[in-house]
């Protein structure tokens, strides 16, 4: 497993990092925007870098926002929705199936 | 090329493995719908695991104490706080558009599986477990079923509690990886976590290999190929071993090594026995991981990881050390009744404690009984003949009541007729031996044994065995079921 952290990362943003976002969010965007893009990024990671300036020695290291945990319910099966409630929302229905464009492996 | 012009090679086969094992809920890892298999498409779906916007996952709670359960038979760290993260990517099936999962902090890690060395039964293999984390099962896609070849999606399956085990690549050869895939399977179904079920995909396996090349100077390692989704373990020893020869051939041709090609995942086709090229493998970082900030940590307490331990059923290897201690038998035979499940152990353990001739036992068992089955198609606990008869008859043998082939008359005919071996005997004329006093030799135990009855009051079922070896002593013609079903009467009325 790569130990690389994405969160951790002190590196530049680029219009090389705006690029490698869109594909992986299948997004494609004008070039304009990317330049704006770079500017907003940079931005806000400047800001969130800001918090490495704080003093938190007497802190231990947190995984959550939330002071909660073992929020957890019962193995109890619930009623499901219907096949009609669940296929309400989708554009192409096919039986009781949803139906999307081929897939290419 | 021809491999006579080719110098022999000293190279190691590298082996890896991750197994998902669909754990044995009744409803979802973060919703209460069902995990039944084979439902209506898109039956057992609800906002939660439809994805929509606005739910809030909650954690099932069985999930967690199986996940332990497998923490604690494979001698793992049991990880409290462990976290919840999404592992992003594209897929119909997934419509969240990101899978919950463990990242850094899995429910457990680093624990090892002993089993026994395909290439040496008398040796045992240790193999190291990276980890073991929770995550959601997708959807199941149909390509091609729609009009213009679409695809069709059922969401059923669509969050449904999988635990992904993780080895260290420490196996050495495609035989090594099945001998541990069988004695991994055996331990969840001794633990009850999952039925395992490869066909129904409650098992599925993915491989790791590459090749450590030594020449004169150097250790070269091949580029790791992932083989994805072995549906059997035969299948898996054969793409393993396919790949072993195919990175051989391909290194031989290219020189290419590890670090010159991102890590290539490849598919099994089983009909040609060939891996084919699926994708080279995004790096970890592109499925853009961060914590889940709907999940709350699970902070596991030591109260609970010692309620679970407590809880834990006995392990196959627990049997087995029984099963050489107690009744002698073999390490093999040992193993091959161990590796039948819980319920052949327990069958064994009964015509066994009956008998008092565990070899004999193993015999009837792993001769007869599990040709059988296996002819049947049926389990041992639909098997006509109960332990407790066999061993009654078994114990005829071993008294030298009855010689062998006429118990196998007997055993014949009890397959289709439900009588007594008294019955039996008088139906083929084969004489019988009577005139016990089974009530006062019952009674004599008893007063002489009160520790073992105690004991066996407190659950522990095996201390029966040397009351009925200690009642053969004094009366070598009393039948042991008998005895010990008037000894089993004393102790309920007492
Ligand atoms: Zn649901």
């Amino acid at each position: 497993m790569d130990s690389h952290n994405p969160a951790e990362t002190t590196q530049d943003v680029t219009v090389e990092t705006i690029c490698q976002l869109e594909r992986l969010a299948y997004l494609r965007l004008s070039d304009e925007d990317r330049g704006s893009f770079v500017n907003d990024l940079r931005k806000i990671l400047g800001y969130a870098r800001s918090l490495a300036s704080l003093d938190l020695k007497d802190f231990a290291p947190q995984t959550h926002a939330i002071d909660q945990d073992n929020v957890m319910r019962g193995d109890v099966i619930e009623p499901s929705s219907s096949v009609e409630e669940a296929l309400a929302n989708a554009p192409v229905v096919a039986g009781s199936f949803l139906q999307v464009p081929r897939v290419l492996e | 090329m021809s491999n006579s012009l080719a110098p022999a090679l000293a190279y190691e086969t590298i082996v890896g493995l991750e197994i998902h094992v669909q754990l044995a809920t009744k409803s979802k890892l973060f919703c209460g719908c069902a995990t039944r298999y084979g439902q209506p498409p898109n039956s057992q779906t609800c906002p939660i695991c439809q994805g929509l916007p606005g739910t809030l996952p909650v954690i099932n709670q069985h999930a967690i104490e199986l996940a332990m359960d497998v923490g604690l038979a494979l001698d793992m760290e049991l990880v409290s706080g462990c976290r919840w993260d999404r592992k992003h990517y594209f897929y119909p099936d997934l419509p969240k558009g990101y899978q919950t999962s463990q990242y850094d902090l899995p429910i457990t890690r680093h624990g090892r599986l002993e089993f026994r060395d395909p290439a040496d039964s008398e040796k045992t293999c240790v193999v190291r477990i990276n980890r073991a984390h929770l995550e959601e099962d997708a959807g199941k896609s149909l390509h091609g079923e729609g009009i213009d070849g679409g695809t069709w999606i059922d969401l059923n399956r669509t969050g449904t509690p999988l635990l992904e085990v993780v080895t260290e690549p420490d196996l050495r050869s495609a035989q090594e990886a099945k001998a541990f895939l069988i004695q991994l399977r055996t331990i969840l179904l001794y633990l009850g976590v999952s039925d395992c079920n490869m066909q129904e995909g409650s098992m599925r396996v993915d491989a790791n290999v590459n090749l450590r090349i030594k020449n004169e100077t150097e250790t070269i390692a091949t580029p790791i190929v992932e083989i994805k989704n072995l549906n059997s373990f035969r299948n898996a020893e054969r793409a393993i071993e396919y790949e072993r020869e195919r990175q051989l051939k391909h290194w031989r041709e290219t020189g290419e090594r590890m670090g010159q090609r991102p890590k290539q995942t490849r598919g099994w086709d089983a009909d040609r026995e060939v891996t084919t090229v699926q994708r080279e493998k995004e790096e970890a970082a592109d499925y853009r991981y961060f914590p889940c900030p709907d999940l709350p940590p699970v902070v596991l307490s030591q109260t609970s990881i010692d309620q679970r331990r407590a809880q834990l059923p006995r392990l196959p290897q627990q049997w087995k050390s029984e099963f050489t201690r107690t009744w002698k038998l073999s390490e093999y035979d040992a193993s091959v009744i161990v590796e039948q499940g819980r319920d052949v152990a327990e069958y064994f353990e009964t015509v066994a404690q009956i008998s008092q001739d565990g070899k004999r036992s193993a015999n009837w068992i792993t001769q007869e009984i599990l040709r059988l089955l296996n002819e049947r198609q049926q389990s041992i606990s639909d098997f006509p003949i109960a332990a407790a008869k066999l061993g009654e008859l078994v114990s005829a043998v071993s008294n030298s009541e009855l010689d062998h082939a006429r118990a196998r008359e007997i055993f014949a005919l009890w397959l289709t007729e439900p009588i007594s071996l008294r019955e039996a005997k008088e139906r083929l004329g084969i004489a019988t031996v009577s005139g016990n006093e089974v009530e006062e030799l019952v009674n004599r135990i008893v007063a002489e044994n009160q520790a073992a009855i105690d004991d066996y009051r407190h659950g522990k079922k095996q201390a029966l065995g040397p009351l009925i070896a200690q009642a053969k002593q004094l009366n070598s013609n009393v039948s042991p079921a008998k005895f010990r079903e008037a000894l089993l009467r004393a102790i309920d009325s007492t």
